[in-house]
């Protein structure tokens, strides 16, 4: 266990002159490359980012380390960083030109008519005018407003042109800060110039080196040699503040104006601290490490309410003078600090063992020792309105002391105390409620307190068998009584109530008691549990939820928080925020321990003694801190290239590798940072983890939103957090046009498929039933009774005549039928055979009608031989022409059958019958479709009234 | 302002524009010596000396070393408030061997590359002649040694005496600031901060 160089003074002290903070520090990691040395300027900015001007560029802490700024200005180095009184921080280089932070790029400012002596830049500003001012080492002070720049040097009013440091006054003044004291500067708009007076008071060194203006409206100032001052505007003059340790001042480094509390950096004895300053109070700081104090060259607070210390040789962070550690090097025995108590001046009185200490600036006092038997102990102590000092033992009851007259008084039950082992002592209201193991007392404390009134409060029952070990009285004057098993009793004008494990308290020993601003009542057990009770109902918490600790030892409150003193250190709870904080490292411990809880509290510190340490916290300046880390979000890169946070966050489907750079800033105790992460979109809830960096290698299209927050706790309340919102695109083959175009080409390809089938089915029917027709045609026609009939007389009349013709022609007959039950199922068949059925046909047609019949088949050999034709084809024809036409002597059928290059001709002159034969048309029809589905080709039909034509297209075989 | 306040003027602005500049300063600041040294008019105003003494001195754990040198040249110019002093380092004698003061020229302080040591700047007070007893005032300027430029503020015990001034000051100078390598052998024998102390009476330059 590290303890800290142990300082007497305690912070508490206000009114009676100087005291010391001491305090805890931690280095920081400089940029890589950087040493402290070439550290020129370190600022924080109106949000309270941390800023390193060197003279190798400008860094800005992000979390956990520096991060390198571009400059634009390469060749030289920071010498200046403002951001008063706007939020813009200005960037002063060495080679007099001076730029502003933009986003995240470093932009050179260039005003019109500067003439640049390439001298650096001290300071620059922006008064209320909206002029900017800058002043440099060497060439005077400078002013540009109306597109224009005003040079103000030696030579017209500035008293110096080695210029330090410039401030604005409350009433718009530019002070001016040089090797010869102060002027005072203003812009006169009806002169269109600007006009620099000196301060019209005496000062006490010509080197003026800092300026800065207070929210009262004084004016401070470090010299070369004259330590520090203020001006007073309001009566003009020149107040110098005293060195707290009474040495002289060395340069002053540094004045830095914190929540209206002034550090002065002392290039000889290192920080001190005013926390009023125009009272001159001043406290000097000690740190753990005797050096830091040496070289300081700068002091400022971060945007936690951290204190960072800049000195020669490295930069250190401390948690600042909110809450105080403090021992004693003259207390030199293994203390235990059983209680706490604080006087009208601010001393602070605790008790150890048997004895009685006085912590007093730098004096530590001791009182009682031996009044008591040495195996009893000291456990409380109070201070009442006359200053005098009661003092719980356990015992031995109740000891009376005068610090004054140093006279006192044992009262014990022999005096009509209730039990002689007191725990603890309760004042309010000159009423002293005394706690014993035997029950509770109270005692009246009178003006003339030789007069003592007890109520032992027997009536609550049966409390002179338990212990008590703590009395709270809240701010409705109810006595809030916490038992051993007995639990939680409230004494209500003479009325009791009872808490206990009907009302849902697990563990009825009660330890310590407080009141928030609310009016709920907090109070722990002896299981590590807290409760709050609002009047209604009982909250139970218990350790990570409001604290962390396996015992809590004191309870205390300030405006919106609770603070819990635990053995893992000191929780500090918002219940605003709902956010808590357990303090150990920060403040420099590890683990506390205390047997009993020991607070006090004032307007306006609350203090805590444990085993080793009293520690004091000052409620205000521990309301500037923060209760949590900042979390930053650094650096996102998708396939491993950055991404500008800036655009628009949309990426392709093929940019889905993310890998998100986060940290939080916590730099006095990193290793406590845990991270809650999620991706929305992605994760289904929040993952903790201590890994600064979440990879998701492939992400698949969507909306995301990554989330992150940096805690020192695990309390399960996650906000406000950092996000990135993102989407991803789907890919081209995902996207509604494209699979919307992909189905309709799928269905009409289906669509065509089926089409095309369908014509092909349709196609198939369509011919075989073509043939089925044209077979049921052809025998129709050919066992047509009359042809048959016709056929039999011209028989008849042959075989009369010639019998031997006769045999010809039932030859020939029968050839005709055999022929065409042969060629009835072919689709085409050579021109050859069409013609050999076609001669029997004819000699068949020739024998009836005889010389009246002229048939003529002239066709090409080549086409006889080379050629297809549907079967029966030219013999319908010629049946058609046979049936159609009137046959006699007079009127001659001439059929001629001959072709040409592409056509077959079929060709008859017209004798139509004047009864002509019912005709279906179907022959013809028959022939058409025939050709159409087997060859592809269209007949062609030339009917005149003299000659009936018909064109058979040739079908090559 | 008459027609010498203005070359005055402008000799100031050229001193200005010195700073920070490095390596140039040698040529030039012999160049604003002469100028202050043979600046006839109101030459009541300037004081100088070529006889001024410096001396340092180096404590160091296992050795200490001294060395003088009588040849300082200075100038002060009261109307302006301005100084110049210049000192060739190789005119520093003393030390405790041959050797010693070899290394000191050639290793040390490298007098091949940095022949001359020098201080020039403003004072921050005003210097008044009649007074009786010593004052104590501010030299603020640009003290260059080993090729470093440093601006420092040095304290300086001035007194008006005889119409001369006499000047006595004494100021650390820092080895590491200025750059000066000392190999780690004899780190022991060298001090990290050298006292050095400056004498000189300056008369009216006539």
């Amino acid at each position: 266990m590290k303890y800290f160089v142990v300082i007497p003074l305690l912070l508490a002290l206000v009114t009676c002159g100087a005291s010391n903070y001491n305090l805890p520090t931690k280095s920081v990691d400089l940029p890589a490359g950087i040493t402290a040395d070439e550290i020129i300027t370190m600022y924080s900015d109106i949000r309270g980012s941390m800023w390193l001007g060197t003279k190798k560029g400008l860094y800005k802490w992000e979390g956990a380390k520096f991060i390198l700024y571009e400059s634009p200005n390469d060749s030289a180095f920071i010498s200046a960083l403002k951001n008063s009184p706007g939020d813009t921080l200005w960037v002063g280089f060495s080679d007099g030109t001076f730029g502003y932070i933009d986003g995240r790029d470093l932009v050179l400012f260039q005003p019109k008519g500067y003439d640049n002596k390439n001298l650096p830049v001290s300071d620059i500003l922006i008064d209320k005018e909206n002029r900017i001012w800058w002043a440099t080492h060497g060439s005077g002070l400078f002013c540009f407003t109306n597109n224009k720049t005003y040079e103000i040097t030696t030579s017209n009013g500035l008293n110096d042109n080695y210029v330090y440091d410039i401030e604005v006054s409350a009433d718009n003044g530019i002070w001016v800060a040089s090797d010869n004291g102060i002027n005072i500067c203003k812009f006169d708009t009806t002169a269109d110039s600007v006009t620099c007076k000196k301060l019209p008071v005496e000062l006490p060194d010509l080197i003026v080196l800092k300026l800065v203006s207070d929210h009262e409206g004084f004016m401070w100032m470090g010299f070369h040699q004259g330590g520090v001052g203020y001006y007073n505007n309001n009566d003009s003059t020149y107040h110098s503040v005293l060195h707290p340790d009474n040495k002289p001042f060395g340069k002053i480094n540094a004045l830095t104006l914190e929540n209206n509390d002034v550090w002065i950096v002392d290039n000889n004895n290192g920080l001190a601290y005013s926390e009023h300053p125009h009272k001159k109070l001043l406290k000097t700081i000690v740190f753990d490490e005797e050096d830091i104090n040496k070289g300081v060259k700068s002091v400022i607070t971060d945007n936690l309410g951290n204190l960072w210390i800049l000195n020669r040789n490295n930069l250190y962070v401390s948690y600042g003078p909110a809450i105080s550690i403090v021992t004693d090097p003259k207390i030199n025995e293994d203390f235990i600090f059983h209680s706490i108590a604080k006087s009208k001046d601010e001393s602070i009185w605790v008790t150890s063992s048997n004895k009685l200490i006085n912590i007093d600036y730098e004096n530590v006092y001791y009182y009682l020792e031996g009044v008591i038997q040495p195996k009893s102990t000291f456990t409380s102590v109070v201070i009442d309105k006359n200053e005098i000092i009661w003092i719980g033992t356990l015992g031995q009851g109740l000891v009376k002391f005068n610090p004054s007259s140093h006279k006192y008084e044992i009262i014990d039950t022999q005096n009509g105390l209730i039990n002689d082992n007191v725990l603890s002592l309760t004042l309010k209201n000159n009423l002293l409620w005394v706690s014993t193991l035997g029950g509770l007392e109270s005692i009246k404390i009178s003006n003339n307190s030789d007069i003592l009134q007890f109520n032992s409060y027997e009536s609550i029952g049966d409390l002179s068998k338990v212990f008590i070990y703590n009395v709270f009285i809240d701010s409705k004057e109810r006595a809030w009584i916490g038992t051993d098993g007995k639990g939680l009793i409230k004494l209500e004008n003479d009325s009791i109530y009872y808490y206990n494990n009907t009302d849902g308290i697990t563990d009825e020993t009660i330890y310590s008691i407080t009141e928030d601003d609310f009016g709920n009542i907090w109070f722990s057990t002896s299981s590590a549990t807290l409760y709050k009770y609002d009047g209604r109902t009982f909250s139970k918490y218990t350790s990570g939820q409001v604290f962390i600790g396996q015992s809590i030892f004191s309870l205390a409150s300030y405006v919106n928080h609770i603070l819990i003193l635990t053995d893992e250190g000191i929780n500090i709870y918002n219940q605003i925020d709902e956010k808590f904080v357990c303090l150990n490292e920060e403040i420099g411990v590890d683990v506390i321990s205390s047997d009993i809880n020991s607070v006090c509290q004032t307007e306006k510190y609350i203090a805590f003694a444990t085993h080793k340490y009293i520690i004091v916290i000052d409620q205000e300046l521990l309301s500037f801190h923060a209760i949590e880390p900042s979390t930053s979000l650094n650096l996102i890169t998708v396939n491993l290239k950055p991404v500008d946070i800036s655009e628009e966050n949309t990426f392709s489907y093929s940019d889905n590798q993310f890998v998100f750079d986060y940290s939080g800033n916590w730099p006095l105790a990193p290793n406590k940072i845990q991270y809650w992460v999620m991706l929305e979109g992605y994760d289904q809830d929040w993952k903790l983890t201590y890994d600064h960096t979440a990879i998701y290698p492939n992400l698949s299209q969507g909306k995301y939103v990554f989330k992150v927050k940096a805690v020192t706790n695990t309390s399960d309340i996650i906000k406000p957090y950092e996000e990135f919102s993102f989407a991803i695109k789907s890919p081209f083959y995902f996207t509604i046009w494209f699979i919307a175009i992909v189905l309709l080409i799928i269905a009409a390809l289906i669509y065509l498929y089926i089409k095309s089938r369908v014509l092909r089915l349709q196609k198939i029917e369509m011919q075989k039933k073509e043939k089925l027709e044209f077979e049921f045609q052809t025998l129709k026609n050919q066992v047509n009774p009359h042809f048959l009939f016709n056929s039999f007389s011209t028989l008849i009349s042959i075989i009369d005549n010639d019998p031997k013709e006769a045999v010809e022609y039932t030859e020939a007959l029968s050839d005709f039928f055999r022929n065409i039950l042969e060629v009835k199922d072919q689709d085409l068949i050579s021109v050859k055979e069409e013609i050999s059925m076609l001669k029997n046909f004819m000699l068949i047609q020739k024998k009836r009608f005889g010389q009246n019949f002229i048939p003529t088949i002239n066709l090409d050999e080549y086409v006889i031989e080379n050629s297809l034709i549907p079967p029966l084809t030219l013999q319908l024809l010629t049946e058609n022409a046979v049936k159609h036409n009137i046959i006699a002597k007079n009127k001659v059928l001439k059929i001629e059958i001959y072709n040409d290059q592409e056509y077959i001709y079929v060709k008859n002159n017209k004798r139509i019958k004047k009864n002509p034969v019912s005709s279906t048309g179907i022959g013809l029809n028959n022939i058409k479709d025939r050709y159409k589905i087997f060859s592809g080709q269209y007949i062609t039909i030339e009917d005149t009234s003299e000659l009936f034509c018909v064109k058979l297209p040739i079908i090559q075989s | 302002m008459n027609k010498s306040g203005n070359r005055l003027y402008n000799n100031s602005i050229r001193v200005e524009k010195m700073k920070y500049k490095v390596n140039i300063t040698n040529p030039l600041l012999l160049v604003i010596i002469c100028i202050l040294l043979s600046a006839n008019l109101m030459g009541q105003d300037i004081y100088m000396t070529l006889k001024g003494s410096v001396s340092f001195v180096s404590d160091a754990p296992l050795e200490i070393i001294k060395a003088e040198s009588s040849n300082l040249n200075g100038a002060i110019d009261l109307a302006d408030n301005r100084f110049a002093f210049k000192v060739e380092v190789k005119t520093l004698k003393g030390f405790n061997s041959a050797l010693q003061q070899e290394h000191f020229y050639e290793n040390y302080m490298e007098t091949e590359k940095y022949p001359y040591a020098t201080f020039q700047g403003k004072i921050i007070e005003k210097v008044d002649l009649g007074e009786e007893k010593p004052q104590f005032i501010r030299a603020k300027g640009i003290l260059y040694i080993h090729g470093v430029e440093q601006e420092r503020i040095i304290q300086v015990e001035l007194l008006g005496q005889n119409n001369s001034i006499k000047i006595k000051s004494t100021f650390d100078v820092s080895i590491e600031d200025h750059n000066i390598r000392i190999p780690s052998i004899v780190n022991k024998k060298i001090a990290e901060v050298i006292s050095v102390e400056v004498d000189a009476i300056l008369k009216p330059k006539k």
